[in-house]
């Protein structure tokens, strides 16, 4: 690399600058990543130094049947992620790209349950989902009086009310595909126009294929949080009933609270390994390394 | 014009903070009386903290200007999650109750991390001499006291609201196909989340109704039990799904311990399962919890049919870090003297019940137990074939009692699980917290 | 569909070259679009603004309102369950304590970020390009996978129990969206202010304090309020890293005190309340910016 005058008399300062963000960097991701991979092949309480035991975390994980429920659990959530609720993001993107009167507005209340803190999001869906005197029964029972589901304590629902806390909250999305939208040049509208293109077949031709990078950018965003869903599930129904509704981050507080690290940081290295290929997978099926123009 | 709003909001949070530093720092030095911080449950709505509160504070008023403590609420589900990991740092409070008895055993005793209450109480004879031996022998591991054996016991049984119910003779007399004739249609408070407390104690009846059962509950005490497929378990579990389906209160499914306090206090169920404490709620000072025309006059007492009742003196309470620095030390084993002192024992019966069998009641403390009709009810509920036997909760391990038990239970009440099933998945629960 | 005036244009010109019986046709799809389009719309009005409303509403409502009538509007502004939580509850220590915490972590993180981002933007120097490429990497990192080794580190640091231990990991949290949108900020600064600068003689900090770090107050501005909004609403670390009172956060307490409040109902969505609101008040304040933030970067908090 070359370097230019300016940069190369200032070096020293430059180093320094870099340094704070550095030493974060190394204490608070590099540092605890490491560990993370390493004791996971420990057995480790936090009282005695660990002690190298292979594998052993991986395959009592994956003997266990809340392990497998878990992973089962994330594959529905995140086929309704990557589907329904990227789709429902992006149908919303399309309508806001039309600019309907009042669309400025839906967009800012949209965003509101996003900067809510998760805890308290949580906690108001326990109460909407609450039979005695929540929202949804309430309305339910507008038409179908004598309606009673414990949304949150009896299978099958409490797996689609966990699910019903984040399903149409999909406003990042509507906001990175809108963005993309807007940047299709008007002449490539134009054109589709002028050879007799419908509204539905430009939008599904031009607009969807050309918005492919930050869909796909939405889709690894939205299964990577089903993945670290933690709140939603420790504030509802704690993974239950059973072990209906568990998922991997709270296998990895109870391990935590039971002082067995190496296997909380195998539940750990699962999450990373599941986050990577669902990386790598989205941009294969995206296409995302090529070039969209 | 909005940047500077934001610029002005941050800076006059800045200006709001300023003292609030100041403060944190001063802290610190504050000199004075030995404060101690003890983070429990009894608190707040905690229908323990009714008479743990003022006692505290009939301690501080005792010692003022030496000591002084400060209890700080946390919830009852989650408290000894939070000790274990306080204990991790060496942050423990200077006293604690209770322990999860294979961490406190195995961990705790095992590092030599727990005080050693025995030169205290050997100075203390008064003391000493109204513990019950039971419970002495109990918490003496190596010769070393670890922590503070109880002098009363309170038999666990269960209340109802005799303006809903009204059983007709004695619930203890009756076997519990009597009580569930004598019930009709009337609810019991159950819960199905949690650790599920009062659907645990009454399992713990039925359990104790079996031939065999109290015999197989004892030995869990010290050998957990894993395996819980057996025909006792299976044919308790049967019908404890058949009361919580009959006569479970509407609320059943997904109940919290203060759910099914709630129905019971609002004539939602005439019938809840748990120890005597809970006629603290019974009290008019409790009255902001009733609704649905609920009277605390209106509940007796009794314990469970078959003639049972729950009471475990051979537990962990109180006990001490041995990390725990001197003066605060002398502020804890204050507290401990304290709380033993006669009156305040006869005072703790009356708010909560239970017998002293070794301590010499005064004659005033008997005429005021008599007054109170729920207590002298459980008081002369048992008799000499009561069988007195440890929950189920002392038998299972840890994570089981406090977690799996009360996370299982609703797929037994809406049918997702036959009993069988259940208890196999409970086992197989156990079985992995022994990896 | 009006989207632009050429193809407004252009519908017009195919309506007169069609036939009546197609015109119907055409007129019944906008209808139904428009339709469906405004129902869509509605309805995500409605799920998004509903909860929050229902919350806000229920705290001025008494316990049987809410159990008897739980649409009703409330007949009168009580706020006693508002001063109950703060005298009961001791919500004025959490709320304290919430604001001290994000406050002083944004701010130190938009120093330690600004500096790192800055360099990045407008020097070149061996490793930059690794350097950027990890930080922004770190965005991939689920927080939860680390709450062992951060647990242990706090722990061995002696800040358990402690606000700073929150400070000091909130401060790691915006890495990634920060050198993002500090990094786009500062190089969308010219160059010629820091050649300037250096004919003048001003030294390599004052260039950064007194030139660059003005102008790029924006990308500061968007970053900040980001970290504010995510610091103020973390949950699990501060259940994980704390344990008394005293540190207690806004989130937390709420979490904490279900059991307290499950006999009034009232008090429990007031003390919800009082957690949402700032968090919408600092967003409705800065929403372009929080909106165009995501929009980039793709990111909340």
């Amino acid at each position: 690399m070359k370097l230019d005058k300016l940069g190369r008399k200032n070096l020293p300062w430059v180093y320094l600058f870099i340094l704070p963000s550095v030493v974060v960097f190394l204490t608070f991701y590099l540092l605890p990543i490491v560990t993370v991979f390493v004791t996971s092949l420990t057995r480790w309480d936090g009282y005695n130094p660990p002690t190298f035991q292979g594998f052993r975390n991986y395959s009592l994980l994956l003997s266990r049947s809340v392990f497998l429920i878990s992973l089962r659990n994330l594959l529905w959530w995140s086929l309704i992620a990557g589907t329904l609720h990227v789709g429902f993001g992006v149908l919303v993107a399309f309508l806001f790209s039309r600019r309907p009167v009042g669309w400025k507005a839906v967009r800012t209340v949209y965003m509101i349950p996003n900067v809510i803190s998760g805890a308290a999001w949580a906690m108001i869906y326990r109460f909407i989902f609450n039979n005695d005197f929540g929202l949804l029964n309430g309305m339910i029972r507008v038409f179908a009086p004598g309606f009673n589901v414990k949304w949150l304590f009896q299978s099958p629902y409490a797996f689609w009310a966990v699910t019903l806390t984040w399903l149409f909250y999909a406003v990042i999305i509507t906001l990175i595909v809108h963005a993309d939208l807007m940047s299709i040049p008007a002449e490539l509208h134009e054109a589709a126009h002028i050879d007799g293109a419908t509204g539905l077949q430009i939008a599904w031709r031009i607009d969807l294929p050309l918005c492919r990078f930050s869909i796909g950018t939405s889709v690894i965003l939205s299964i990577t949080s089903r993945i670290a869903m933690y709140e939603a599930v420790a504030l509802t129904t704690r993974g239950g009933p059973g072990d209906d509704t568990m998922n991997i981050p709270i296998i990895l507080v109870n391990a935590i609270t039971d002082m067995n690290y190496g296997y909380a940081n195998a539940a750990a290295v699962s999450m990373f390994v599941l986050g990577i290929v669902t990386l790598v997978l989205v941009n294969w099926l995206f296409r995302m390394n090529r070039r969209v123009y | 014009m909005k940047k500077c709003t934001v610029f002005i909001l941050a800076a006059l949070m800045l200006v709001g903070l300023m003292p609030a530093l100041w403060a944190t720092a001063a802290e610190e030095e504050a000199e004075g009386p030995v404060e101690l911080v003890i983070p429990h449950y009894k608190a707040g709505q905690n229908v323990g903290g009714k008479f743990f509160l003022p006692q505290v504070e009939r301690f501080n008023t005792m010692y003022e200007g030496e000591y002084h403590i400060v209890i700080e609420e946390l919830p009852q589900d989650g408290y000894m999650a939070k000790m274990k990991q306080l204990a991790q740092q060496g942050q423990l409070p200077a006293l604690i109750e209770g322990a999860d008895n294979q961490w406190f055993e195995d961990v705790m005793i095992a590092n030599d991390r727990v005080y050693d209450l025995g030169p205290w109480l050997n100075s203390h004879q008064e003391i000493k001499s109204v513990l019950i031996d039971d419970a002495l022998s109990f918490n003496t591991v190596d010769g070393a006291v670890v922590s503070l054996p109880q002098a009363v016991t309170r038999p666990i049984g269960l209340f109802y609201n005799e303006t809903m119910y009204d059983p007709g003779k004695r619930i203890g007399e009756m076997t519990f196909d009597e009580f569930a004739d004598s019930l009709g249609r009337n609810k019991i408070a159950f819960m199905t989340s949690e650790n599920a407390w009062t659907t645990g104690l009454f399992l713990t009846g039925l359990i104790v109704a079996e031939p065999g059962g109290a015999a197989m509950l004892r030995a869990g005490l010290e050998d957990k039990v894993y395996d819980y497929t057996g025909p006792i378990w299976l044919r308790a579990t049967t019908r404890l799904q058949g009361f919580i389906r009959e006569s479970g209160s509407a609320n059943t499914l997904g109940a919290a311990y203060a759910d099914a306090a709630n129905a019971f206090m609002s004539k939602s169920a005439a019938v809840i399962a748990n120890g005597p404490w809970m006629v603290n709620d019974f009290t008019p000072s409790s009255s902001d919890k009733w609704s649905g025309g609920f009277n605390g006059n209106q509940v007796r007492g009794d314990i469970y049919p078959g003639n049972s009742a729950i009471a475990n003196v051979m537990g962990y309470r109180w006990w001490i870090p041995a990390s725990t620095p001197e003066p605060e030390r002398e502020a804890a084993l204050a507290f401990l003297e304290f709380m033993m002192q006669p009156e305040e024992l006869e005072a703790y019966m009356i708010a909560e019940g239970g017998t002293a069998p070794k301590l010499q009641v005064s004659q005033s403390f008997l005429e005021q137990q008599a007054q109170d009709r729920v207590l002298s009810d459980l008081a002369t509920a048992v008799n000499a074939d009561t069988t007195f036997t440890v929950a189920v909760y002392d038998a299972m391990p840890q994570s089981i009692a406090n977690e799996e038990f009360g996370k299982l239970l609703p797929k037994l009440l809406d049918g997702s699980f036959t009993p069988a099933e259940f208890l196999e998945a409970l086992s197989k629960k156990a079985e992995e917290t022994r990896m | 569909m009006a989207d632009n005036a050429p193809s407004v244009t252009r519908t017009a010109l195919v309506r007169q070259a069609g036939t009546s019986k197609e015109d119907v046709k055409r007129t019944t799809r906008r209808i139904l679009f428009g339709v469906f389009m405004y129902g869509v719309l509605i309805f995500v009005f409605v799920v998004s603004a509903l909860p929050v409303v229902w919350v806000i509403m229920s705290a001025f409502k008494d316990n049987s309102a809410i159990l008897s009538s739980p649409f009703s509007l409330p007949n009168q502004l009580n706020f006693q369950a508002f001063v109950q939580v703060f005298t009961l509850y001791n919500f004025q220590t959490y709320t304290l304590n919430s604001l001290l915490v994000a406050s002083l972590a944004t701010l130190l993180s938009l120093v330690v970020y600004a500096m790192g981002a800055y360099v990045i933007a407008r020097f070149d120097f061996p490793g930059k390009s690794l350097f950027y490429i990890l930080f922004t990497l770190t965005l991939l990192v689920p927080p939860h996978t680390k709450a062992q080794p951060i647990f242990s580190l706090i722990l061995n640091l002696r800040l358990y129990d402690t606000k700073t231990a929150l400070v000091v990991v909130y401060l790691s949290f915006g890495m990634a969206m920060s050198m993002f949108i500090l990094r786009a900020a500062f190089m969308a600064i010219p160059k010629e202010f820091d050649e300037a600068a250096a004919i003048e003689g001003a030294s390599f900090v004052r260039t950064f304090w007194m030139i660059n770090l003005p102008l790029a107050k924006t990308g500061l501005a968007t970053a900040g309020i980001m970290m504010f909004l995510g610091h103020w609403n973390e949950y699990f670390y501060a259940m994980l890293l704390t344990a008394s009172a005293k540190h207690r956060t806004l989130p937390l307490a709420l979490a904490f005190f279900t059991e307290a409040f499950s006999y009034d109902y009232t008090q429990m969505f007031a003390a919800l309340t009082v957690v949402i609101i700032p968090g919408i008040v600092i967003y409705a304040l800065t929403q372009e910016q929080v909106q165009a933030s995501v929009a980039s970067s793709g990111v909340k908090g």
